[in-house]
């Protein structure tokens, strides 16, 4: 049973840790969006870009 | 937009990869012609566009890198309507680099289709300059960022080039504010949670203890150690309770936080004074359960709000006009850009085609139809001419006009609507919800019922009496009363939310339930609010030919007519693409068009003259006597004719409605036989009013026509001095005022943005059609109440039952604690009854 006596403080303090980190997290804004940052992984920004070409536009001609 | 196209739109974030289909349009997937010439080179093959829109947009996004969109998209891209006003505005001047001016910005994004446009936003904004601390909001569609004014207006404009609408939010603190209080919520409720895990944890060795299984010093421990977890939950997360029956209490507004707050307290405080004695329970287990549920149940409940308010801040505001001010009028055309918000008395303006008319003027020059709908109620567009008045907000429809403007601001008729949809907010009478008239009697109740067993257990065992006043306490705290009501609300809205109805304000599910009378306006909400092709009558030609003529006519325009032309025309294109059949004469094109206001249109298709307008117009003195146009009255008629032979020859007549919406009927009858007396107010010419009127089956007594903004209002305000309970519908500036005094009003997503910003809930239509949202909305208020009434019969029910036990001294915290969760577990699963209810299922 002396266990006990550093096992519950123990639990006390670090349950109040684990509530100090939580607070801190909910505070800056980690749960305002949950959706995003497993979207944002998904997608490669290091690809050089590719250029667009809009191909010139051929006289209007009738459809055959 | 066709079928498929808008099930893709209207299914975002399903996980389907779109294969390039050289049919449909490589950008918005709406089908093109085989012989477009628009489109871009991508991936090393040519992909299709359907417009120069499209193509603008597209070539923007992959001109600048941005093309990984095109990839990771998994729905096509709504057409983009705006972005070439948008590409042919000039780039404003440079843009600020001061952090000091930049001051937070909201935007919300409006027609996002799937998480790659997110992406999108996220990567353009990036790239704009000025602009700090870009954050885009996945699950809010919301753009939040700093910047200045110019540097906002760039970052709209970036996104209006690759396709992607942004509205900036009215109020952008008003929003930060939200999302600090939603932070703050979170907080206060996962510390709850945590206390009452660590609590639980503590406590439950104590119930099941027995003898010297835990020694004194032991069990001394525990229990100072729940105790210290117990602060937490109590002086923190439950200090918005606490702060509310304060609040309740200097007002003598009696709501569920105060027997709430008496009980967290007095049960603290005895469970302390237990702990200190060393006699008696200790009930920190049920107290920090008790601050943990009914928090999540708020916490549900604004959550559900919050999406609603946010789904209905994304709806299209109107955004700043931009106008040409002519400097010098009758000398010179020459004109400025100026914002309509600078506009003075007085000043000249020039308004194009298609535009909204920012404030209230005369006309000087020109001659237009003015679409009035949105103001007046008026089905009909409005013939002005030279002298005429227009007033602010409402739509030039043909000409290009000149106009002096006659007032701004306040005296505008505008803003004397708005002053009235303020003091309708202001007057209206105060709402006590069913649980606010339980709570009156509860906390009274609570601490009368311990009293007396702390009396009665003195007389018997005086040691006991302390402990039997707590049981007491824990016994009746009102945990299930208190989750009755939000449980009940959160999963009605979620499910209404869900079905199309955007509820803002709580109290609108009691009032819907307990209404007596029910107020529709008639233009755009019982009828569409658009015209629709009913009928072609042909004289000589095929209704086929007929319809695409007049499609040639009208493409471009944005006259009611023309526009429902326009949907007739392209309904039948997907019908026959639907049926394969490719009908050569839908390829026609106008040329030489020229628009007479108030009369109609004129163009050459294929060598010869088509008129298309009214009858005077189209059929000059040869009046179409050989028609049968019995059964028409009331709806517009429209002639098609061709010059031959120097006479115009009438070819057709296309019959047009403002149609009323499908199941209005039955759903007002519906209304009709749930008790409801159902009106129609409106401000269209009384015998299309009552044409309406009957198509609905409505008692001629309970419409009137031709009503101001003002009659309305005082229709409602003289229901509601006979003791009625008023639900308003409506979607006009006109209606604001009728639904800001009515017990509860309900705008349109669709409607004038003022009238929604004054509703408690907005209807959206997108999701089905609107009257059977709306018979779904009282059939679903209608069964919260009586869920709500099942919740608090249970919680009386729990009590009848257990505060006997607790007189007797036989409940133990573990007896409490099971009870309590029990409780408020059948609460909140009777409550999850109305996410899947149906009027049909029950």
């Amino acid at each position: 049973m002396e266990s006990l006596w550093i096992l519950i403080p123990l639990s006390v303090l670090i349950a109040l840790g684990i509530g100090a980190v939580f607070w801190w997290a909910a505070g800056s804004g980690q749960f305002d969006d949950l959706d995003g940052p497993g979207q944002r992984i998904l997608v490669d920004d290091d690809r050089p870009p590719l250029q667009a070409v809009v191909p010139p536009r051929p006289p209007p001609s009738n459809p055959v | 937009m066709n079928a498929a196209a808008s099930a893709i739109l209207g299914a975002p974030y399903t996980h389907e990869t779109i294969a390039p289909v050289d049919t449909t349009c490589f950008h918005c997937g709406l089908p093109v012609d085989v012989s477009t010439t628009f489109g871009v080179l991508w991936n090393g093959r040519h992909q299709p566009m359907c417009c120069v829109g499209c193509e603008a947009v597209a070539s923007m996004i992959i001109d600048n890198g941005l093309d990984d969109f095109y990839r990771h998209r998994t729905g096509y891209s709504t057409k983009p309507t705006d972005a070439l006003p948008a590409l042919s505005l000039p780039r404003r001047g440079p843009v600020i680099a001061d952090n000091a001016q930049a001051e937070p910005v909201v935007l919300y994004l409006t027609n996002l289709t799937c998480a790659a446009c997110v992406w999108l936003a996220e990567n353009t904004l990036k790239r704009a300059a000025g602009v700090h601390d870009v954050q885009v909001n996945f699950t809010t569609h919301s753009v939040r960022l700093r910047s200045d004014r110019a540097g906002t207006e760039i970052c709209i404009d970036a996104l209006r080039r690759v396709g992607l609408h942004a509205e900036r939010a009215d109020d952008a603190e008003r929003d930060d504010s939200r999302l600090r209080s939603r932070r703050k919520q979170l907080i206060n409720l996962g510390v709850a949670g945590l206390s009452m895990m660590q609590v639980m944890m503590l406590t439950v060795p104590l119930y099941f203890a027995s003898g010297d299984d835990i020694s004194i010093d032991a069990r001394h421990l525990m229990g100072w150690a729940a105790w210290l977890m117990t602060l937490p939950a109590l002086l923190f997360s439950a200090r918005p309770i606490f702060v509310a029956a304060w609040r309740g209490l200097s007002v003598v507004h009696v709501g569920m936080d105060l027997p709430v707050a008496i009980a967290l307290i007095l049960t603290f405080l005895a469970s302390s004074w237990s702990l200190l004695t060393q006699q008696g329970h200790l009930y920190f287990d049920a107290i920090t359960m008790f601050v943990f549920l009914l928090l999540s149940a708020r916490w549900i409940e604004s959550t559900t709000r919050d999406r609603a308010v946010a789904r209905i801040g994304r709806m299209a505001n109107p955004r700043p006009v931009v106008v040409s001010r002519l400097i010098d009028f009758p000398r010179s055309e020459a004109s400025e850009r100026v914002e309509s918000k600078a506009l003075a008395k007085d000043e000249i303006i020039a308004i194009e085609q298609g535009a909204v008319i920012p404030a209230d003027g005369v006309i000087l020059r020109g001659e237009s139809e003015v679409d009035e709908a949105l103001m007046t109620g008026e089905s009909k567009p409005v013939p002005k001419n030279v002298g005429d008045t227009v007033v602010g907000g409402t739509v030039n429809m043909i000409g290009s006009i000149v106009v002096r403007i006659t007032a701004v601001g306040k005296q505008s008729v505008l803003a004397q609507l708005a002053r009235l949809v303020d003091s309708g907010l202001l007057a209206r009478p105060a709402f006590h919800g069913m649980t606010e008239k339980v709570a009156r009697y509860l906390a009274p109740t609570t601490v009368l019922l311990a009293l007396c067993g702390a009396l009665i257990w003195l007389a018997i065992d005086p040691a006991k009496s302390l402990d039997v006043a707590v049981a007491v306490l824990v016994i009746t705290c009102p945990c299930a009363f208190a989750l009755a009501a939000p449980t009940a609300s959160a999963a009605a809205l979620g499910a209404m939310a869900e079905r199309g109805m955007l509820v803002v304000r709580g109290h609108v599910l009691e009032t819907l339930a307990t209404a007596t009378d029910v107020v529709f306006d008639k233009t755009g909400t019982i009828t569409t609010g658009h015209w629709q092709l009913v009928d072609i009558r042909c004289v000589t030609a095929e209704p086929d030919s007929c319809l695409a003529i007049c499609g040639a006519l009208e493409s471009g325009a944005i006259h009611p007519v023309a526009r429902a032309v326009q949907r007739a025309v392209s309904a039948r294109l997907n019908c026959d693409q639907a049926n394969g059949t490719n009908n050569a004469s839908s390829q026609m094109v106008a040329a030489a068009l020229s628009h007479a206001p108030g009369a109609g249109v004129e163009g050459l298709i294929n060598g010869e003259y088509y008129r298309f307008g009214n009858m005077t117009f189209a059929l000059g003195d040869e009046q179409a006597t050989m028609m049968d146009h019995a059964g028409l009255d009331n709806k517009i008629l429209v002639f098609l004719s061709v010059k031959r032979s120097g006479r115009w020859t009438h070819l057709a007549t296309l019959v047009f409605d403002d149609a009323v919406r499908p199941n209005a009927a039955n759903t007002i009858a519906a209304l009709e036989s749930d008790g409801l007396e159902v009106h129609m107010l409106s401000g269209d010419r009384p015998d299309v009013v009552n044409t309406v009127a009957s198509a609905c089956g409505l008692d001629a007594r309970r419409v009137r026509a031709s009503q101001s903004a003002t009659d309305k209002r005082n229709y409602v305000l003289a229901l509601q001095a006979q003791g009625r309970r008023v639900v308003a519908i409506g979607d006009g500036m006109n209606d604001a005022p009728m639904l800001a005094a009515a017990d509860a009003g309900i705008g349109l997503a669709s409607g004038a943005s003022l009238t929604r910003l004054s509703s408690d809930a907005v209807l959206d239509e997108g999701k089905q059609q609107l009257f059977v949202c709306i018979g779904d909305a009282f059939a679903r208020a209608g069964k919260t109440l009586v869920i709500t009434r099942q919740n608090l019969g249970w919680a009386f029910a729990y009590n009848a039952v257990a505060l006997p036990l607790a007189f007797c001294a036989l409940v133990t915290p573990f007896i409490a604690a099971v009870g309590m969760a029990a409780s408020s577990l059948v609460v909140v699963l009777n409550a999850t009854r109305l996410w899947s209810w149906n009027r049909s299922g029950s």
